[in-house]
């Protein structure tokens, strides 16, 4: 046994379990590395802030009893209210005792006699203060308190010493710092590690997809298999995700640096940018259409990705409120570009009849690259935009543009663009409004783009409000992630679920809006992981059903508009969304926001409560959910 | 292609891609040691920033209250030594061991628009002097702070008992220490960062090489057997 185990350590690991065994040791490495560099640096910043706290002690002993000096002290004698604040006594020396004639902290009953010397004495730090008439730090107990005094001598006309003051305060404020090794931190080095590593896994698919063979039995669109456009995915969502994360503190930035805006002003214009862009980002289908069947989809994602780059290089050199405004509408358009150029991978790719590249299949492989994508893409735009500001980010996000403008060349050597026919608004219209598969899109769909609204602009905004650093957002990514695609599915078959999908609309719904409800009832960090759990369910019971799910409810006529009606009402609800989450800071916008974003995050709740339910309650009308059929559409 | 040539272009793709895994690994996990470590830098440096600009704002306020502006309108000159004299251990540093921000005060008699400097700690840190009188003098005697990058200053003027405005108290803290010292601990942070990953790195390519290199050393007495004499 033991020689069978050695022969087995000789052995080199195959490929897959090194790959595993290198990405475990690496966040391994990553993790405790930061750990104890967060501890060191801790110390180090604590000492010196304890320092400053100590030197502040001092200034204020030397500062009441440079205010008592050349005066009587005495039992209730009147002490000057400099600082009322501070928590001090006044002590006379009585032979080789002190003694308390005046306290701002510990109450006396008028008659009372003087207080009593300090039970254990209080040490020659005292008694050095009182006759080397010296400034001494030192620290005692009181009521089993450790506190830090600060001793200063009070000193008479003729230079000898009257008495001391002390000053004190407790040592856990003295040594507290809200920036040390707490959960949130905690929660912040988790996702930096989880992201890096990340990068390097998908940079290592990359490389042995690059350096791979690809199959030439298949098409040209497939013959990079699924590492090639899932490698797309994710980086096509790192580079999205850097400037939108950011777009309201640079909004606010540019704006403060203009001149003095009151809240609701800077509030206003943080919806109008996020709006622009999230518009030009989620909608303009037809027009993306239309350049893409114009340019070919490989030239048109070349051509708005290097709009995209020379939009935000120009941005780096232009530092204006106006212009960043004027650009934000083109910027989120030409990104939009990227996963258009997706959709159309996806919508070819699957029309060619391969089994492991059926449109859901290669959805769901893409979904998983954007989100892990948007976790690492939070992580760099919370640190470099805290450290460099937007110009760092401009510069990360166009050299990520490039490398997927290398993928999407170099893997997608053939993508025809779709033709799908032209959506007209009538047709929009009595689409959305149709009793049944109208109230289906509402509840459906429309708010998987309220979702995306949620995460990448309230998310953020939520956070700084709460004085929480960016990059936290990405940890709420991974759990949203974690608890959608792995806890989910874990469950899902264990327990062998299979929901229809009127099911899952009803309870993914249930789950939104307890989501919402919950973060209107308390607002903090903590419930925010509740919260984006909740989320995650309500997202991961989405599982790319409900599009099928819609094409078999509607006429066969309408079935070719299908697609762009489905895409065009998730990118409504990604807009009202965007509207509705600024709004709630719009409402409450003050100095201090988290006060009354209760308020406002009701009104978002109930306003979506409407949205949430149209579906499940025009079934329980129409044909009550008894009749429902397991299984739900065909997939 | 022949079959030796095809597995030195394997050989030579494998090499390629493990080193350029190996030097990426160590960019990344300098790339997370750096963000942490800026990360943790500006968050201390905030609060450090903040809570020496509320010391020097309580103390200075406080110390305002010391200082007798009838006294000052009636005789700056007396005023001004006496009170610098007064402020001096209160506010400035005298033989601690260390001596992180530095703090700086003066005071100032001022009469028909214009500031005359009776006491100053310090007249190269002080600011008051080249400010506009306009910009910091208000009807209502509010304190005026300017904040700049490594240090706070308060001006607060000082009336007397009809209200007028007769002098200014100015403190001002610096701690440009604290980037200095941040920039130098990020440093070496950084270097222990880059020799602590690259033998993490050379530990964990030992499971790679030392199963080669002892087959290696195995096989070479057997071959050693092979051969012909």
């Amino acid at each position: 046994m033991i020689q069978q185990t050695f022969s087995r350590l000789l052995e080199k690991p195959n490929h897959k379990t090194g790959k595993f065994l290198s990405l475990g040791y690496f966040f391994v490495c990553i993790f405790v590395s930061l750990l104890i560099l967060s501890s060191k640096l801790s110390g180090v910043y604590l000492s010196v802030m304890e320092q400053d706290r100590t030197d502040k002690l001092r200034m204020e002993a030397a500062l009441i009893a440079g205010s008592l000096s050349g005066k009587q002290v005495y039992e209730n004698m009147h002490v000057p209210d400099l600082l009322p604040d501070c928590k001090y006594n006044v002590y006379i020396n009585s032979g080789s005792s002190f003694f308390n004639v005046y306290s701002s902290y510990l109450v006396r009953n008028s008659g009372e006699p003087l207080l009593q010397p300090e039970p254990n004495g209080l040490g020659d730090a005292y008694r050095d203060a009182f006759t080397k008439q010296e400034l001494v730090i030192t620290s005692r107990l009181e009521n089993e308190l450790n506190y830090v005094s600060a001793l200063a001598p009070i000193v008479n006309t003729d230079g000898t010493s009257a008495g001391i003051v002390e000053v004190l305060q407790l040592r856990e404020e003295i040594s507290y710092t809200y920036n040390g090794i707490s959960l949130s931190w905690f929660f912040t080095i988790f996702s930096i590690s989880v992201s890096l590593t990340v990068v390097f896994y998908q940079v290592t698919k990359l490389l042995d997809t690059v350096l791979g063979k690809p199959n030439p039995m298949l098409p040209k669109i497939i013959r990079y298999g699924t590492n090639g456009y899932q490698s797309i995915a994710f980086f096509s969502a790192v580079a999205c995700t850097l400037p939108t994360i950011v777009i309201g503190e640079q909004i606010k930035k540019l704006t403060m640096e203009a001149e003095g805006q009151s809240h609701s002003q800077l509030a206003l214009m943080i919806l109008l940018g996020t709006t622009l862009f999230v518009f030009g980002f989620s909608c303009l289908s037809s027009l993306k259409a239309f350049l893409s069947r114009s340019l070919t989809t490989r030239m048109s994602i070349l051509v708005f990705s290097c709009s995209a780059i020379a939009l935000l290089l120009i941005s780096i050199l232009v530092h204006n409120i106006v212009f960043y405004f004027l650009i934000l509408l083109p910027l989120g358009f030409s990104l939009g570009m990227t996963f258009y150029f997706q959709r159309e991978y996806r919508i070819y790719a699957s029309r060619l009849g391969y089994a492991e590249f059926s449109e859901r299949k290669i959805h769901q492989i893409q979904y998983k690259g954007f989100i892990l994508g948007a976790s690492v893409g939070a992580v760099f735009a919370g640190i470099i935009f805290e450290r460099f500001g937007w110009n760092m980010i401009a510069v990360l996000c166009s050299i990520l543009l490039s490398v997927v403008i290398f993928q999407a060349l170099f893997f997608i050597q053939h993508c025809p663009p779709t033709n799908t026919p032209r959506l007209y608004l009538p047709t929009f219209l009595y689409a959305i409004t149709n009793q049944h598969s109208g109230s289906f899109l509402w509840s459906g769909i429309f708010p998987l783009g309220v979702q995306l609204s949620f995460f990448m602009i309230f998310l953020p905004r939520i956070l700084q409000s709460l004085s929480y650093s960016l990059t936290t957002v990405s940890f709420y990514f991974i759990v949203f992630f974690f608890v959608g695609m792995g806890m989910l599915r874990f469950i899902s078959s264990l327990l062998a679920l299979a929901p229809s999908v009127h099911t899952r609309i009803l309870l993914s719904s249930i789950l939104q809006i307890s989501g919402y409800l919950l973060l209107a009832l308390n607002p903090t960090a903590k419930m925010l992981v509740a919260v984006v759990s909740l989320f995650g369910l309500a997202v991961g019971l989405h599982d790319f059903r409900y599009y099928p799910y819609y094409i078999s409810m509607i006429q066969k006529d309408k079935r070719p508009f299908a697609r762009k009606i489905v895409e065009a009402v998730f990118g409504l609800g990604v807009v009202l969304g965007s509207l509705l989450c600024n709004s709630v800071f719009f409402i409450t916008a003050s100095e201090n926001p988290t006060q009354n974003i209760r308020f406002g995050l009701l009104i978002f709740g109930f306003v979506l409560v409407i949205f949430l339910f149209a579906y499940p309650l025009v079934r329980l009308l129409t044909t009550g959910f008894s009749n429902s059929k397991k299984g739900g559409a065909p997939t | 292609m022949p079959a030796s040539n095809q597995t030195n272009s394997h050989s030579m793709i494998r090499a390629l891609r493990t080193l350029t895994l190996s030097l990426l690994a160590l960019i990344i996990g300098v790339m997370a040691v750096l963000f942490a470590s800026n990360h943790i830098r500006l968050g201390f440096e905030n609060e450090y920033i903040m809570g020496f600009d509320n010391k020097i704002r309580e103390i200075a306020l406080a110390s305002s209250k010391m200082i007798d502006g009838n006294y000052l309108a009636a005789d700056p000159s007396l005023a001004g030594n006496k009170y610098g004299h007064v402020l001096s251990p209160i506010l400035l540093n005298h033989g601690e061991k260390t001596v992180l921000g530095t703090k700086h005060y003066g005071i100032y008699s001022y009469s028909n628009g214009s500031l005359l400097p009776l006491y100053q700690s310090r007249g190269e840190s002080l600011n008051a002097g080249d400010l506009a009188v306009s910009q910091w003098l208000t009807s209502q005697g509010i304190p005026y702070e300017i904040k700049k990058e490594g240090s706070f200053t308060i001006l607060i003027p000082i009336k007397s008992s009809d209200g007028a405005i007769v002098g200014l108290y100015e403190v001002t803290g610096s701690y440009p220490f604290l980037y200095t010292r941040g920039a130098a601990l990020e440093r070496s942070v950084l270097l222990t960062a880059i020799v602590s990953l690259f033998v993490g790195l050379l530990l964990f390519s030992f499971h790679y090489f030392l199963p080669a290199l002892l087959s290696y050393s195995k096989s070479q007495p057997e071959n050693r057997k092979g051969v012909a004499p």
